[in-house]
């Protein structure tokens, strides 16, 4: 997966043959170890019917390792995933040219902000300019897509109180700590003392650790690798670079409370 | 409120989602969400009823939603918002425009 740098130009061939993005924002989702970046696209004038309008940001052929003039087309910037970025194939070489590019992005959603002269055209659009923006909007937009999907459709995410930190679990850890509790109750022994109340059953149950295998043990602790203890019902259970448990056997008083 | 599929989103648990307009012209969006985990390094604003202008009603946030305000997208058109949510106050907007300088 590529890191590219601000001012950076690549190919983009998802987005069609000949397809060219600079890169205007650091890597971001860094954390998820899915890097994208704000990008905008770029049009040689004769694509564009020879309309520099409000929207298109012009590089001069000097300010590029191209050499010569490009549109930076803001109607169509976004947001792309570094690995939809395949070949990087130039880049700005003027500082000035990157602030103005800045610049015009910000003037998009705040016209006090000034953009160097010259830079945005003031061509009225035509029917055919608009088909033809449609068309290109539609070619690139599937690729937005990819960097906007999987964050939106894992949203879900829970914390829960692990022996002093808050951990955080997503949709998928969540789905893991189900299977693991279901795995988990191997290490339940018998059941004792069982008492029923007004709308609910309690159980004591002994909990047996040392004769299972460090598999199970290991589906069990699986939730966080950060702990190697934990406390259970105010017992201490210490788990080793194996991930088995060091005590051999002891009884846990746990009472699960079930709604009749 | 915006389509997915006019943002190119293929979710299987979602088909619109909210979106706040940059630009009118050329229509670029951010998209919101009230339950996204953004990223550490996301620059992100939230707003919820408080946050819109009473003098321009419209359905309203269903809870507090955030919005990735780094993130611009274009959107073929018009047809593609399904309803007015509400418009941002003076306040919340000014929000959206100082987050976006730390974009950069």
């Amino acid at each position: 997966m590529p890191i590219a740098e601000r001012g950076s130009i690549w190919t983009v061939p998802a987005a069609g043959p000949g397809a060219l993005c600079v890169v205007v924002s650091q890597a971001r989702g860094l954390s998820r170890n899915r890097a994208e970046y704000q990008v905008v696209p770029l049009y040689l004038p004769s694509e564009l019917l020879g309309v520099h309008s409000a929207s298109d940001f012009l590089l001069r052929p000097s300010e590029t390792t191209l050499g010569v003039a490009y549109l930076a087309a803001l109607w169509n910037t976004r947001p792309l995933l570094a690995k939809d970025l395949f070949q990087e194939r130039a880049r700005i070489v003027t500082p000035a040219a990157l602030e103005d590019l800045r610049d015009a992005h910000l003037h998009l959603a705040d016209p006090t902000i000034a953009v160097g002269l010259g830079r945005l055209g003031t061509s009225a659009l035509t029917d055919d300019i608009r088909r033809w923006r449609a068309q290109e909007i539609a070619a690139w937009q599937p690729l937005s897509g990819r960097a906007l999907a999987p964050a939106i459709g894992a949203g879900a995410w829970v914390k829960f109180l692990v022996n002093t930190d808050w951990l955080e679990f997503s949709e998928k850890d969540l789905e893991r700590f189900s299977s693991f509790w279901k795995a988990s109750d191997d290490l339940v022994n018998r059941v004792v003392r069982p008492a029923l109340g007004d709308g609910r059953a309690l159980f004591d149950v002994t909990m047996s650790f040392g004769r299972f295998s460090s598999v199970a043990v290991d589906t069990f602790f699986s939730g966080h690798p950060r702990h190697d203890s934990f406390t259970i019902e105010g017992v201490s259970v210490a788990v080793d670079k194996e991930h088995t448990l060091r005590t051999e056997e002891f009884p846990v008083v746990r009472k699960i409370g079930a709604a009749a | 409120m915006t389509r997915n599929a006019a943002l190119g989103i293929a979710s299987p648990t979602s088909t619109q989602h909210p979106a706040l307009i940059i630009s009118a012209q050329p229509l670029l969006v951010t998209v919101g969400s009230d339950s996204f985990r953004h990223d550490h390094d996301a620059v992100a604003e939230s707003f919820g009823a408080s946050d819109l202008d009473p003098r321009k009603p419209g359905r309203g946030f269903s809870s507090v939603t955030t919005f990735d305000v780094c993130r611009a997208i274009p959107i073929a058109g018009e047809a593609d918002l399904l309803y007015y949510i509400g418009a941002l106050t003076e306040e919340a907007w000014k929000r959206v425009l100082t987050a976006r300088r730390h974009c950069w």
